[in-house]
């Protein structure tokens, strides 16, 4: 989807604000976020020289390689018509995060019993085709299938019941 | 040639126990499975299998993993023939002809044909490797830091090569996942680096979160915006090639298979490289080349001889010389380090039953694949047809508890949670997910051999060009990097890249 020039004044202003809120310059703000992080990650890593190169060395520069990649992304995103904003929707990326971050909450205490059918009842709302009685049949389904297969097979340190 | 017969008798007297024959067909089957499943590839699965196969032989377990690699893309092209669906990347080219093939009535000619070019492509590669391995081994003993590190570079931007999208952008991937690496311990400082004070993360970023996280989790919020399409499977009539197929198959299969395995051993080659090449060479050696797209049987068995050799010529770099040229590599490193192998030269004399046994096992997969799938055919369209409703759930637990089972850690699930975002975002966005993975694995190395480079030389960047090896790599990655940056170039690998 190119947005081509504008021929009137409006188009003008939409093309300017349509690079302001591009793909491009998500792009750039994602490579810039991940910079930062790294930035804040090096702490007080002592670089040291070329010859006798610290811990922090080759990190600080990466992190300055990037930040640098992003801020580069920044600018051509301004100076050229890119990609529209894709189209990011939250309900599936929310729910399946949800979903493994119920996984992790409940497996060490709860066991995977409750880890297994918390989680899976969560990511079946991603879906808008779900069906609550299948849902609940492939919940039990896999759980039983972990207990056998992990708890008694694999011996993994899950408990099946909370302990 | 003595030497040869003995390494090989070595390698079956290894994969040909029932044990391991057992867990090579495990591996094809599940990897067949995954295959012809949409929303999940073999970087994903053998990920999350990595924890299991850790209660396993080191041989058996990489045995296994390999067999899921091309048990999946035999998988891949199935699906890619019967319902125009590529399971993995390596069969888009199959998808042209072999689909056309289909809808002629000609699906079970084009199966078997896909088949028999695989296996023999896989025969002959299976031979290349035990022929120039070794060779390839003495010469990387001589390798020095320099040396390595000059390898590495010329591999990171090797996979540049094969990221769709911006080269600027799957650079920038490169360093991020350079940075991933270097997280946690560090050779030269007692305290762990970068980890924000989270004791979690001193011994570094758990290799089976981002895989799983990149690859796996971000594939499942991917296909959940989107309605996957379910075409219907084309009916299969008789399963065998007339004989004029078998006659114009055997040149394709052949040449496929020579470009197969000198692409698949190319750093930042394997089998997507390989596919793509053979069918456009056999398009422009052909005498009917308005026939390509319409069903020629050229364009089955060249690009499917091609995967199968590159593939398998792809685990030369990461055996002998210990670097991993593309993502699945990259896990094949990981389970060999989780077994206390470190990839390398010496794999082969430290380790020479696991390495010829690993180079059978791939004979033998590929025999088991050629026996005892062409009957199942019908039974894996079936299982294309399971709703994906039921199946990401089922994945998604696969993805929680294998990433969990390797440390018994429930904070490596959460940070699988934080690199399924990030891939989602990076996909959505235009980043390849590979070169940040390949990234993570040759990071560390490159760190080690750069410092140790540096301190030899006393800070000097002299011996990076004044050795001739490293030189030649180096022109290399700048020839690379000057090809990459011509527009005419770009736009060939766009089109080659973009065919879905």
């Amino acid at each position: 989807m190119r947005h081509g020039p504008g021929n009137n004044r409006q188009g003008m202003q939409v093309m300017k604000l349509s690079r302001l809120w591009s793909s491009d310059m998500l792009s750039a703000a994602f490579v810039i976020a991940l910079g930062l992080g790294g930035l804040a990650a090096l702490g007080n890593a002592e670089v040291g020289t070329a010859s006798e190169m610290g811990t922090g060395y080759l990190p600080r520069l990466i992190t300055l390689l990037v930040l640098g990649g992003g801020f580069a992304l920044a600018v051509l995103a301004l100076l050229r018509d890119g990609e529209a904003m894709p189209e990011l929707r939250g309900k599936p990326l929310a729910l399946i995060s949800l979903s493994i971050a119920a996984f992790a909450a409940t497996v060490d205490q709860l066991g995977m019993v409750v880890a297994v059918v918390s989680s899976t009842l969560i990511a079946s709302l991603a879906s808008t085709e779900s069906r609550w009685r299948e849902t609940i049949l492939l919940a039990g389904g896999v759980a039983l299938g972990a207990v056998l297969v992990f708890v008694l097979g694999l011996q993994m340190p899950i408990p099946i019941w909370p302990r | 040639m003595m030497d040869l017969a003995a390494n090989i008798a070595l390698g079956f007297s290894v994969a040909a126990t029932p044990t391991n024959i057992f867990f090579c067909f495990v591996g094809v089957a599940l990897g067949t499975l995954i295959g012809v499943l949409p929303g999940i590839g073999a970087v994903a699965t053998m990920s999350m299998l990595l924890p299991i196969t850790f209660h396993l032989p080191p041989a058996t377990s990489l045995i296994m993993l390999a067999g899921i690699y091309y048990g999946a893309q035999y998988g891949g092209s199935t699906t890619a023939i019967l319902v125009k669906l590529p399971g993995e990347a390596s069969s888009v080219a199959t998808v042209l002809d072999g689909y056309a093939m289909a809808q002629k009535g000609r699906a079970g000619a084009a199966l078997s044909i896909a088949a028999i070019a695989s296996f023999v492509a896989g025969t002959i590669a299976t031979v290349l490797i035990a022929l120039f391995g070794p060779a390839m081994a003495a010469l990387a003993l001589k390798f020095g830091p320099v040396e390595y590190f000059s390898l590495m570079l010329l591999g990171l931007i090797a996979s540049v090569i094969l990221a769709s999208g911006s080269v600027f952008k799957a650079i920038l991937m490169i360093f991020v996942g350079i940075y991933l690496g270097l997280v946690g311990p560090d050779a030269n400082s007692p305290v762990p680096r970068l980890t924000f004070g989270i004791p979690s993360l001193a011994e570094g970023i758990n290799f089976v979160a981002l895989a799983v996280g990149l690859f796996g989790i971000a594939e499942i919020i991917l296909n959940l915006e989107q309605k996957l399409a379910r075409p219907a499977a084309v009916a299969l009539r008789d399963l065998f090639p007339n004989r004029e197929e078998m006659r114009r198959s055997i040149g394709p299969t052949l040449r496929g298979t020579a470009i197969g395995s000198v692409l698949g051993v190319l750093p930042g080659g394997g089998a997507l490289l390989a596919s793509f090449g053979a069918y456009a060479i056999e398009k422009k050696l052909s005498k009917n080349p308005e026939e390509f797209g319409h069903g020629a049987v050229e364009g089955v068995a060249a690009p499917e001889s091609a995967n199968n050799a590159g593939a398998q010529t792809s685990f030369v770099p990461l055996l002998t010389l210990g670097v991993p040229s593309n993502a699945i590599m990259a896990v094949m490193a990981g389970a060999m380090t989780i077994q206390g192998i470190a990839p390398g030269p010496k794999v082969m004399t430290e380790h020479a039953s696991l390495f010829w046994g690993m180079i059978a096992s791939m004979w033998i997969g590929n025999l088991l694949l050629l026996v005892l799938n062409l009957p199942l055919v019908g039974l894996w369209v079936k299982l294309l047809q399971a709703p994906y409703r039921l199946l990401y759930p089922t994945i998604l637990f696969f993805c929680c508890i294998g990433v969990y089972s390797i440390n018994n850690s429930a904070f490596d699930v959460y940070l699988s949670i934080v690199f399924g975002v990030m891939g989602y975002l990076m996909i959505k966005l235009g980043f390849e997910p590979t070169p940040l993975l390949l990234g993570f694995i040759l990071g560390p190395m490159m760190e080690e051999n750069l410092k140790r480079a540096m301190l030899l030389s006393g800070g000097s960047v002299a011996p990076f060009w004044e050795r001739p090896i490293s030189l030649a790599m180096l022109l290399c990655s700048a020839a690379l990097l000057a090809l990459l940056l011509l527009p005419s170039f770009s736009r060939t690998r766009q089109t080659a890249l973009a065919q879905d």
